[in-house]
């Protein structure tokens, strides 16, 4: 009877299924925790951001190769639509012949992926108060078992119904009303939806945070600064570091170290790999000490939410380097032939760190952009050998001309070496490929600063290319030996993540518009396809019926318009927009 | 008394400032579409105000409270318009408030308000923000210490009180100072709250020493909270600033309400009701210096 009754109760959803577009598939297969582990080797799906959760963003697939890839066309597009636009960062998950895109404003879409058809909409309800610092964008979504997840830019964690688009359950993590909100695409480990939190500058410590996939309930909240307590089945877990190690007073109450890029996976160190943001107030001089684990990566029991180990790539922040930065597993190969469980990540200060993952050891740190000047290098221990002169200026020290503090040129600028968008690791070259920008920044104490009405003292900044021909440069990195294999110049700020693949190709996007192709090995631009709106999000790539797929999501935002002075002029002619772009080569006759 | 024209004097000056090219930005194009002759036929102004920011604004039970609400209902009543008050989240710096208050509007439906209180009266902040005019100072502000008697019978001393507990809101100039004057002397002296209210408390309860706060929320907790503590202002030196103006700002669109508020800025001055409102609420109303 039972059987009957689901039997029937199937082929009933079948027969709606495919009148909706679904294109015959039914009842979406849940996803298990071992689909989302095996995601880098099935090429059929996109079930992870990162493509896999160590985050590598590598597909072997090699149909589109550096010989084909000229012949790439698109196939269908997708409009957001409405009239909120902005930037679009997002990137699209593909799961049983159904897409999974998230835009700006908090709304996804499900798309079957053969036709292009929206098969449903959700558009989350936002406050008016919402304070995103950096523009309203989402960086992609989840799925487990029947659901799909995203965080919104009122701080909440949303579950969706796969095949519905109705909400399952929505979990505020923190009050957007204290500057909160979440960008980062969540990653799902072992039944738990895990993910970081943006926003809320002053008076905030980051956190990670740990939710049950099915009920949304919370199991664990790690801070990432020192003294403060983590919980663990809602009791009191333990402190993160030893208290005052690092901070003075009670300023690590409210050290800053956002969480606000997520993170990655490893399962064979059965570590999460999260980021932490710079600390707070932004005045060095305001709070020596190392300030751990502020622009730090930590390693993280996914069980547990203890700490297993930290690096931090700049201890005693002075410049705004989030150490935010994506930390991707990779195989080390050293000189003598044997191979090390590392990790390896591209820091906003400039730096490109390779770590053994299991201990968090540091290995190398080799510059990937042409002026690092608040730090000459790192010694063998992994501390930074700083160039004081470098420092933005002590407040108590007073000031530079016109009643400023005294300015200091250093690059890279605050936006980073790197920024948010992901680097990608070839399984097959053996390199990374950095998309990076060459700027640095005038900082200064700026006294003529007020908040909610009262004097302040805050960061004067302006940013400045360092070159007159280009600000973005892709570059491919050697992790073994720290040497550039070759680099790819762009007009404007790279912003968009990275996709390489087994045929030997690099994709990335541009703030002009275009999504490119590379030659792994040379840098040489294979193909093009100007997709009408800045590319700042992160392509994919599927197989499906013996064909391979490429998607981005284009549409101009994020920080970038943001800032003004002198980098405005590299972007001012670009327009906004929100369209999703499919392509794949064409069938032969 | 203050000078009239000193109401004016600013936005005059700057008006050259709003005569630089236009900057490059998307935002340019969605600007709050609510001109003055609009706002006149509606018959209504909106007002935004910091929502957690006592006592010049806050939401009570049955509305907004405080301050700069007593004093916008009575300007809006004035100028023959009716004030519709809705919360601010105040962002990193003026700019934003300028930016999602005035000229743009909330990031979601772009709903702008039209007349902003509580906004510095500098010039610095008028030409960074062309799409917005500053006018109307209405009081001076300053920040101010209230010590514990029994504890620092002397007062307060920068240079040697290094083991006292000294109670700033966090993220405050007063906190940005104690953790670099001297050296940093006084770092470890900080206690930091996230709401002037808890400090003033705290300063009653005898957990702190001392608390340097805005001297209109030490005026207004202090009675209540630590009614035994001596009140003085507190100058800081250097790059920190430790009095300022504040006025109102209204969309470039708009400006003729830079006079008639203005005007009934200035009159409320000179009739005596700034300081009755500033009174009522246990402050004491300073007239605007420039």
């Amino acid at each position: 009877m039972a059987t009957t009754l689901r039997r029937s109760v199937a082929a009933v959803t079948l027969a709606m299924a495919t009148t909706l577009g679904f294109a015959g598939l039914g009842l979406a297969k849940p996803v298990t925790d071992q689909d989302i582990l095996n995601d880098a080797e099935t090429t059929g799906d996109v079930l992870t951001y990162g493509l896999g959760t160590q985050g590598q963003r590598f597909s072997p697939l090699d149909l589109v190769n550096k010989e084909t890839v000229k012949g790439l066309v698109p196939i269908w597009g997708f409009s957001f639509g409405g009239e909120k636009q902005r930037g679009q960062e997002s990137q699209p998950l593909v799961v049983d012949g159904v897409m999974y895109v998230t835009g700006s404003y908090s709304r996804m879409w499900a798309i079957d992926v053969k036709t292009g058809k929206e098969l449903w909409e959700y558009n989350h309800r936002l406050p008016d108060g919402i304070m995103p610092c950096c523009d309203v964008i989402n960086r992609g979504a989840a799925v487990y078992g029947d659901k799909v997840y995203f965080g919104t830019l009122d701080a909440k964690v949303v579950a969706l119904n796969r095949e519905t688009g109705k909400v399952v359950w929505s979990k505020a993590i923190e009050d957007y009303k204290a500057g909160y909100s979440i960008t980062n695409a969540p990653l799902v480990v072992n039944g738990m939806v895990i993910t970081g939190i943006g926003g809320g500058e002053f008076g905030i410590v980051g956190k990670v945070y740990a939710l049950d996939a099915n009920t949304g309930e919370m199991k664990w909240i790690r801070p990432v600064i020192e003294g403060n307590v983590g919980t663990l089945d809602g009791k009191p877990s333990t402190m993160t570091g030893t208290k005052n190690a690092s901070w003075q007073g009670d300023q690590w109450q409210t050290g800053g170290g956002g969480t606000w890029l997520g993170g990655t996976y490893d399962p064979k160190t059965g570590l999460l790999y999260y980021g932490t943001g710079n600390p707070s107030p932004w005045n060095s001089w305001l709070r020596p000490g190392d300030n751990l684990y502020s622009s730090s990566r930590l390693a993280i029991d996914p069980k547990t939410g203890e700490i297993k180990w930290s690096y931090q790539t700049t201890p005693h922040d002075g410049w705004d380097f989030d150490g935010v930065n994506e930390l991707i597993s990779f195989p080390l190969k050293g000189a003598d032939g044997k191979t090390i469980d590392a990790a390896a990540t591209a820091d906003r200060n400039g730096f490109f760190f390779v770590l053994d993952r299991t201990t968090g050891k540091f290995i190398s740190a080799s510059p990937f952009v042409s002026r690092h000047d608040w730090a000459k290098g790192y010694d063998e221990n992994g501390r930074p050998i700083y160039n004081t002169d470098f420092r933005p200026g002590d407040p108590a020290k007073g000031g530079g001309a016109d009643g400023k503090g005294t300015s200091v040129f250093t690059a890279p600028s605050f936006l980073g070496g790197k920024n948010w968008m992901p680097m990608a690791y070839s399984q097959k070259t053996g390199l990374f490929y950095i998309p990076s920008n060459e700027w640095g920044m005038d900082i200064w104490n700026e006294p003529i600063t007020y908040k909610k009405g009262a004097a302040y003292l805050g960061a004067g900044f302006t940013i400045k290319p360092l070159y007159q021909d280009h600000i973005g440069v892709l570059r491919a990195m050697d992790p073994a030996t720290g040497k550039i294999k070759w680099e790819y110049k762009n007009h404007a700020p790279l912003w968009g993540g990275v996709l390489t693949t087994g045929g030997g190709l690099v994709f990335t996007g541009t703030p002009e518009g275009y999504l490119k192709a590379f030659d792994d090995e040379t840098g040489e631009e294979l193909w093009s396809f100007n997709t009408g709106s800045g590319v700042v999000a992160s392509p994919i790539t599927w197989d499906m019926d013996g064909e391979q797929y490429v998607a981005v999501v284009s549409g101009w935002g994020g920080a970038v318009p943001l800032w003004g002075g002198d980098v405005a002029d590299f972007v001012k002619s670009f327009n906004q927009g929100g369209m999703l772009w499919v392509f794949k080569l064409p069938k032969k006759a | 008394m203050p000078n009239r024209r000193a109401f004016l004097g600013l936005a005059g000056s700057l008006a050259a400032g709003l005569a630089l090219p236009a900057r490059a930005r998307a935002d340019i194009d969605t600007l709050g579409p609510l001109r003055y002759d609009t706002i006149r036929e509606r018959g209504i102004l909106r007002i935004p105000y910091y929502e957690d920011f006592a006592p010049y604004s806050w939401t009570a039970p049955d509305g907004p409270r405080g301050i700069d609400v007593a004093v916008g209902r009575e300007v809006a009543q004035r100028i023959k318009l009716t004030p519709s008050f809705f919360p601010l989240v105040a962002g990193e710096k003026i700019d934003d408030d300028l930016r999602n208050g005035i000229w743009r509007g909330n990031l979601i439906d772009r709903s702008v308000g039209d007349l902003m209180f509580h906004v510095p009266y500098d010039r610095q902040i008028q030409i960074n923000n062309d799409l917005t005019v500053l006018f109307g100072p209405y009081f001076e502000e300053g920040f101010a210490i209230a010590t514990d008697p029994d504890k620092l019978p002397g007062g307060f001393d920068p240079e040697a009180d290094e083991d006292k507990r000294i109670g700033v809101e966090i993220d405050t100039l007063p906190d940005f100072w104690l953790s670099s004057a001297n050296g940093g002397r006084m770092r470890n002296a900080a206690v930091h709250f996230l709401r002037p209210l808890e400090a003033m408390q705290a300063l009653g309860a005898g957990e702190v020493d001392a608390v340097i706060l805005q001297s209109a929320q030490i005026e207004a907790f202090g009675p209540q909270h630590a009614p035994r503590a001596s009140v003085r202002p507190f100058i800081m030196g250097g790059m920190f600033r430790s009095r300022w103006t504040v006025g109102c700002a209204v969309r470039e669109t708009c400006r003729p309400f830079v006079y008639e508020v203005g005007d009934a800025l200035g009159a409320m001055a000179e009739d005596g009701t700034l300081r009755r409102i500033f009174a009522d609420a246990g402050v004491t109303w300073l007239a605007p210096q420039r």
